[in-house]
């Protein structure tokens, strides 16, 4: 009986012992702060950093993140993470292409949930607010700006569908049917119904209504937008019989829809019925996934990682430092989620371990 | 009441106790409450090893500005100059950003970064031999080690002004991988 007892008390005390109270050595903080400090300051650690460094080892790498993340160069190294995410800087004749990176470096400087990168009703010049550029009624963040519209641009709007998805939910298609409800069957057109297809027109020919009845619900947010990203009211959603299969008319996409519901930008987003682009991307802000995706693109900036590595940060660990952000900030800004995600232990201990001196 | 009994009773007492004594109030509330064990533990993820994690353009400017307190735009043209190929980037222009790191890559760094190593304000900074230590410790931001102290004797032994020292440790340090990774 009084080993069953020392058993439990020991299971229930584990947590004491465990990853909270892991002290690191001098070297590992030294080691860790200094892989960090390039990508958050911009400069290697200063002689004061390293001293604090040496008198509180493990208990020194919060707070000086936290000095770090106060720091001008912080500000700009998220808005570079956004503009490399997108593939959008500068200007040329028609569109500019800073409006994603100027709202994310707004973001960030203003201290605003990092959320409003995809729900801001505004866009933002001259570090001021000022309307976005589509031509849209509504606005959502990046997502409209030509920036955004132009980059991804393409027949049916799949690219615009699949890079929102995997930028900002980490996802692609087909993703798990109980999160992205596929569209009916019938409501589709014929090329999108079958489940494979000789792809004389268009994409691989395979699985084409397991991947396109989720597709679909998200490529009819942009329905509504041209090409050249401008929005445009009188959009049908139907195919332009003179082009090729995906284009319709006035510059616009094909709708994956069949019915008269094609020129409605109301949609379906994440098993929530949804009037536009704007309030889809509102649900995907309160979706567990984004806050998720939101982690892993931050670590991957932040560690400098490589693209491959951060697809394999495990969604157990992504999931407990979502845990933890949730119990800070329910609509967590951008420092809010990269310190807690960077003074995780696992975090930690995945960067000592790669390095070529194994510090730990 | 028998012993097997008592026994369970014990073990639940234990169990209130070391959860915090607070049961749960409804199905919802045990649903959210983070005493539920996750489906999979949380790892640690890999991350490669031996890998050159080589820094941004914007990296390698604001580090030369913090060692050298401060650039003026004419200190460092040579580096805005050849930006792209030190890995700025312009989207707009088709222009991703490349931070491979190569000999090509090196020798236009070295050039880029020339002028600010001969420039005045870098020998005040740090001349040679009373600062040469300084330039490194700050350049890498660690205490000063063998290999550094071997570095600044063999700098030390070269035939030439300490003038043209100071040039020759300031082009070795910030040109030295370890400046220019992380």
């Amino acid at each position: 009986m009084k080993y069953l007892l020392f058993l439990i008390l020991f299971v229930f005390a584990l947590p004491a012992f465990g990853q909270s109270a892991k002290r690191y050595p001098v070297s590992a903080v030294n080691y860790y702060l200094q892989h960090l400090s390039t990508q958050i300051v911009g400069r290697p650690l200063t002689k004061t950093e390293r001293d604090r460094i040496k008198a509180e080892k493990g208990k020194a790498i919060s707070p000086i993140l936290k000095e770090w993340m106060s720091a001008d160069y912080f500000v700009k190294s998220t808005r570079r993470m956004v503009e490399k995410l997108l593939n959008t800087s500068g200007t040329n004749n028609s569109v500019d292409y800073n409006l994603p990176g100027n709202l994310a470096e707004f973001i960030v400087r203003e201290e605003l949930p990092y959320s409003q990168i995809i729900t801001a009703d505004y866009c933002v010049k001259d570090n001021k607010k000022t309307s976005c550029d589509s031509g849209a009624p509504y606005t959502a963040g990046v997502l409209t700006t030509k920036a955004f519209l132009v980059k991804t641009d393409g027949r049916f709007n799949l690219g615009r569908a699949g890079t929102m998805l995997k930028k900002f939910a980490c996802q692609e298609y087909p993703m798990d049917t109980s999160i992205q409800i596929p569209i009916y069957r019938v409501r589709l057109i014929p090329m999108f119904q079958v489940d494979e297809s000789r792809a004389e027109d268009f994409g691989n020919g395979l699985a084409c209504y397991r991947c396109h009845s989720q597709f679909g619900a998200h490529a009819q947010l942009f329905v509504k937008f041209s090409g050249a990203g401008t929005y445009v009211p009188e959009a049908t959603g139907a195919q332009d019989p003179s082009q090729e299969a995906g284009k319709s008319t006035h510059g616009t996409y094909t709708s994956h829809l069949s019915g008269r519901e094609k020129d409605s930008e109301a949609s379906q987003m994440f098993g929530q019925q949804v009037a536009n682009l704007a309030e889809a991307a509102k649900v995907m802000s309160e979706h567990p996934l984004f806050l998720q995706c939101s982690i892993r693109n931050l670590l991957h900036h932040f560690l400098k990682i490589s693209a491959e590595d951060a697809d394999h940060v495990g969604e157990p660990l992504l999931n407990e430092i979502a845990a933890k952000i949730k119990t800070i900030e329910n609509n967590p800004k951008t420092r809010t989620i990269l310190l807690e995600a960077l003074t995780h232990p696992l975090v930690i201990d995945s960067v000592l371990t790669s390095g070529v001196k194994n510090e730990i | 009441m028998n012993k097997l009994m008592r026994q369970a009773f014990t073990l639940a007492g234990i169990f209130l106790v070391t959860t915090g004594c607070q049961p749960f109030a409804s199905f919802d509330e045990l649903e959210q409450s983070s005493l539920t064990l996750p489906k999979e533990p949380a790892t640690k993820f890999s991350v490669k090893k031996n890998v050159l994690r080589s820094i941004s353009y914007q990296a390698k400017v604001n580090k030369l500005n913090y060692v050298f307190k401060g650039l003026s735009s004419h200190d460092l043209r040579g580096v805005t100059t050849a930006r792209i190929e030190l890995g700025h980037y312009d989207f707009a222009n088709g222009i991703s950003p490349d931070e491979a790191l190569n000999k090509e890559k090196s020798e236009i760094w070295l050039s880029a970064i020339f002028p600010i190593c001969d420039s005045n304000k870098a020998k005040s900074l740090y001349p040679f031999p009373n600062k040469a230590e300084v330039l490194i410790e700050t350049s890498f931001g660690r205490d000063i080690n063998a290999a550094d102290r071997e570095l600044v004797a063999m700098v030390s032994g070269i035939n030439t002004s300490n003038s043209q020292r100071s040039v020759l440790l300031c082009l070795a340090v910030i040109g030295s991988l370890e400046f220019l990774s992380l």
